[in-house]
């Protein structure tokens, strides 16, 4: 089993659109998938149309990963279950420290995870809290989408400087762009000199597209709703860079 | 992913797919998916082997063969029109399944069905999914109305609500709720697939019952199960059905000869030439059948360059077979064979004629003390025989042999289970050398006689004295394993045994 996780400390950069489509992806092509929603936001439910049991919600959980499980639902897609957001960020800095670690009394409850599932996908939220920290240590790929501008350049360099002040592994961070409008002379001419100073960047390039902002009003995946247009195309080329990278980790 | 389990119902007979669905929509949004329709046609063998052992074979169209087992199911395709055999099969896991059910036996065709399916999905007011269904309808090919309707509900993961919810609506349409969502139930639950018989070990006899009586009880029950193998040996379906006439035959009248006292003298001797005569006339005919069965483990025993005789061999002694067969065949349905067979049942349906003190014995002591001097025949039999033993000695123990287990296997429902069970296993291992070393001696014969008929060419008579000499050399080495065989037999718990299930003062209560 492997954990990737989608982050950005920026909010907005299409780390949601990024997650379902390549949860859709994984799953399509096999992968036992399962999808865990830790933005409160909740927006990668929404895609699903999953909500969060009503009983469950706001009750005090003792053990973190048993809750989590009890909170697994099946997508309308084979393969793909969701955890929706619901769960206290106290609780996954817990639950996410576990991950990693096997001799410990949650072993058994992630064991089984890892009999079920062949990904588990971490939709992070825009922080750089605790909550990140856990997901650092226990993701194996942290996809780091990024639009070309400025202002996310910076706190890209910003999350390299806390990766090494605080020494977790670089090579885990696997950026690429989003939103990109190539028309706009500032979007070229920064993708070209981050491409030349950060090597790690993949090569597919996801575009500003009305399709992707569309997936909030068809509330589902690109593939389902515009399969033939070109923002599915990149989302397929994206995935099967980052299949590799997974692969590979 | 799913950790609920499915559920699986067969629906209640005329409620219709429509009905089904409209009570979900009470709740849900419902969604059908393409439907879909296979005919397919149920094949199994004449025991329904298959259906016993919880499977079903089914043929689909292009040549496709579908095995369904609990754990999904086998398919393979390209397979001839005219395969009836597992070894017609293009290798496969099916054909290795279907080897250990059938051996021997040929699959026919037992039944057309058509199944179709219907999945659908259920919705909430999110329009996420909440449930996913499937509606299936068998029938005859025949009988397209006299269809069986069955739903198969999947609840999803973190969604059991709607899935209660969604049994609840449907109450009022189920009927009865199967274990197993498969096909295999499907067809047995709407009463269409092959019939298996239910087997009741024994012939029920009890032990207090008269010998005259309880012999033709059991010999008219034997002489039932050989005329009816006689329709397939005449459609030449498989082997074992005159293997099973020949068998049971064979028990009966040994069973006659072995309590022959039970029957005033001049009964005996009729039945004992009229089932002869009912035997006899596929004699030929099983040898052939033998040979050609063995055909793979007699390739093995000549190098490359006796190919070309050992097929000319093979394809003549075929020829022959298809001859033998005709002329069975011939006689199954000729009048004398009826007739023959009609005075047989004439003679054991009638009342008993109890003219001796043995005949109006209780069955379960005159049994007893049969197998107890059998069984002592054959300790002072074996104890004389060394390696220098001459063959007919050898001959003579393993007939003595055959006629106990005979004797156990008939009366075996009178005594407990069990101890007759490992009696009878320690007495096969003896039988099955003693076999081999016989079998071996009558295929030499076999293919002696063969060659001295057909002196055709020399590739011909080499393919056979080649035959013949490993055959020897095979004999040979199961003749120095008869002592050691023998030994393993006589031994005191063994002894102990014997003489606790069936000497007169001791005689146990059956069945345990």
């Amino acid at each position: 089993m492997k954990v990737v996780s989608c982050y950005s400390i920026k909010g907005g950069v299409g780390k949601t659109a990024t997650s379902v489509n390549m949860a859709y992806m994984a799953a399509h092509e096999g992968y036992r998938t399962l999808l865990i929603d830790l933005d409160p936001q909740g927006a990668s439910s929404f895609y699903f149309r999953v909500k969060p049991s009503k009983k469950q919600r706001g009750k005090r959980l003792i053990n973190a990963s048993q809750s989590l499980i009890k909170h697994i639902k099946a997508s309308d897609f084979e393969n793909l279950d969701i955890v929706p957001a619901h769960l206290s960020f106290r609780h996954f800095d817990n639950l996410l420290g576990q991950i990693k670690k096997s001799n410990n009394r949650l072993s058994k409850t992630f064991s089984r995870l890892s009999k079920e599932y062949d990904l588990i996908i971490l939709d992070c939220p825009p922080t750089l809290s605790y909550l990140s920290e856990a997901v650092f240590t226990a993701s194996d790929v942290i996809f780091v989408p990024v639009i070309p501008t400025t202002l996310s350049e910076r706190t890209y360099e910003q999350l390299l400087d806390f990766f090494k002040k605080h020494d977790y592994p670089k090579k885990r961070i696997v950026p690429f762009f989003t939103m990109v409008q190539a028309q706009k002379s500032m979007h070229k001419t920064l993708m070209k000199t981050m491409s030349n100073r950060y090597s790690r960047f993949l090569k597919t390039r996801i575009p500003f597209s009305a399709d992707i902002e569309n997936m909030g009003e068809y509330r589902t995946p690109v593939a389902v709703f515009a399969k033939h247009r070109p923002a599915n195309q990149s989302y397929i080329s994206l995935w099967k860079e980052m299949e590799k990278k997974i692969s590979k980790s | 992913m799913t950790l609920v389990q499915n559920r699986f119902w067969h629906i209640q007979s005329g409620a219709s797919e429509k009905q089904l669905l409209d009570k979900l929509a009470e709740n849900f949004k419902v969604e059908k998916e393409t439907p879909s329709t296979i005919d397919v046609c149920i094949l199994d063998d004449p025991d329904a082997a298959v259906s016993a052992s919880g499977k079903l074979l089914a043929k689909t169209g292009r040549n496709q063969w579908w095995l369904y087992h609990d754990e999904g199911i086998d398919k393979v395709s390209r397979v001839s029109a005219k395969a009836r055999f597992w070894w017609d099969l293009p290798d496969s896991a099916l054909k290795s399944s279907l080897k250990e059910l059938i051996d021997l036996r040929a699959v026919m065709p037992v039944v057309d069905i058509s199944i179709s399916e219907q999945a659908f999905v259920t919705r909430n007011e999110d329009e996420k999914i909440v449930l996913r269904g499937n509606l299936t309808v068998v029938c005859r090919a025949d009988q397209p109305s006299s269809n069986c309707l069955f739903v198969e509900l999947r609840p999803l993961r973190g969604y059991d609500k709607a899935f209660e919810r969604s049994v609840e609506l449907l109450q009022g349409l189920l009927d009865q709720e199967l274990e197993a969502v498969s096909m295999q139930a499907m067809v047995q639950h709407c009463g269409i697939g092959p019939e298996v018989a239910e087997t009741k070990p024994g012939f029920g006899i009890y032990g207090e019952e008269p010998v005259e009586l309880a012999v033709r009880q059991m010999s008219l029950q034997m002489l039932r199960v050989a005329k009816g193998n006689q329709q397939g040996v005449v459609d030449d379906i498989d082997t074992e059905f005159l293997h099973q006439y020949r068998v049971s035959l064979r028990k009966s009248r040994s069973l006659i000869n072995l309590m022959k006292k039970a029957f005033p003298a001049d009964t005996h001797q009729r039945l004992k030439t009229l089932l002869g005569d009912l035997a006899g006339c596929t004699n030929q005919l099983r040898d052939l059948d033998v040979f050609l069965l063995g055909r793979e483990s007699y390739a093995q025993m000549l190098p490359e360059n006796f190919q070309a005789g050992f097929n000319q061999l093979f394809r003549m002694i075929a020829q022959d077979r298809e001859k033998a067969r005709k002329s069975v065949s011939k006689v199954f349905q000729s009048t004398d064979h009826a007739n023959t067979f009609r005075e047989v049942f004439e003679i054991l349906e009638k009342e008993p004629f109890y003219e001796n003190a043995f005949a109006s014995q209780p069955v379960l002591e005159a049994a007893s003390k049969k197998i107890i001097r059998r069984y002592q025949r054959i300790v002072a039999l074996g104890l004389k025989i060394d390696d220098k033993t001459p063959d007919e000695e050898v001959h003579e123990l393993r007939i003595e042999c055959k006629k106990l287990r005979y004797m156990m296997e008939f009366f075996a429902e009178l005594f407990p289970k069990k101890a007759i069970k490992v009696l009878i296993k320690t007495l096969k291992k003896l039988q099955t050398i003693l076999g081999d070393f016989n079998d071996y001696s009558v295929q030499k014969e076999f293919l002696a006689d063969y060659e001295k008929k057909h002196k055709r060419s020399v590739e011909l008579s080499a393919a056979i004295n080649g035959l013949i000499a490993v055959l020897h050399q095979k004999q040979l080495h199961e003749r120095t394993r008869v002592q050691q065989a023998f030994a393993d037999f006589n031994q005191d718990a063994v002894r102990e045994t014997f003489s606790e299930l069936f000497s007169s003062q001791n005689q146990p209560e059956a069945g345990k």
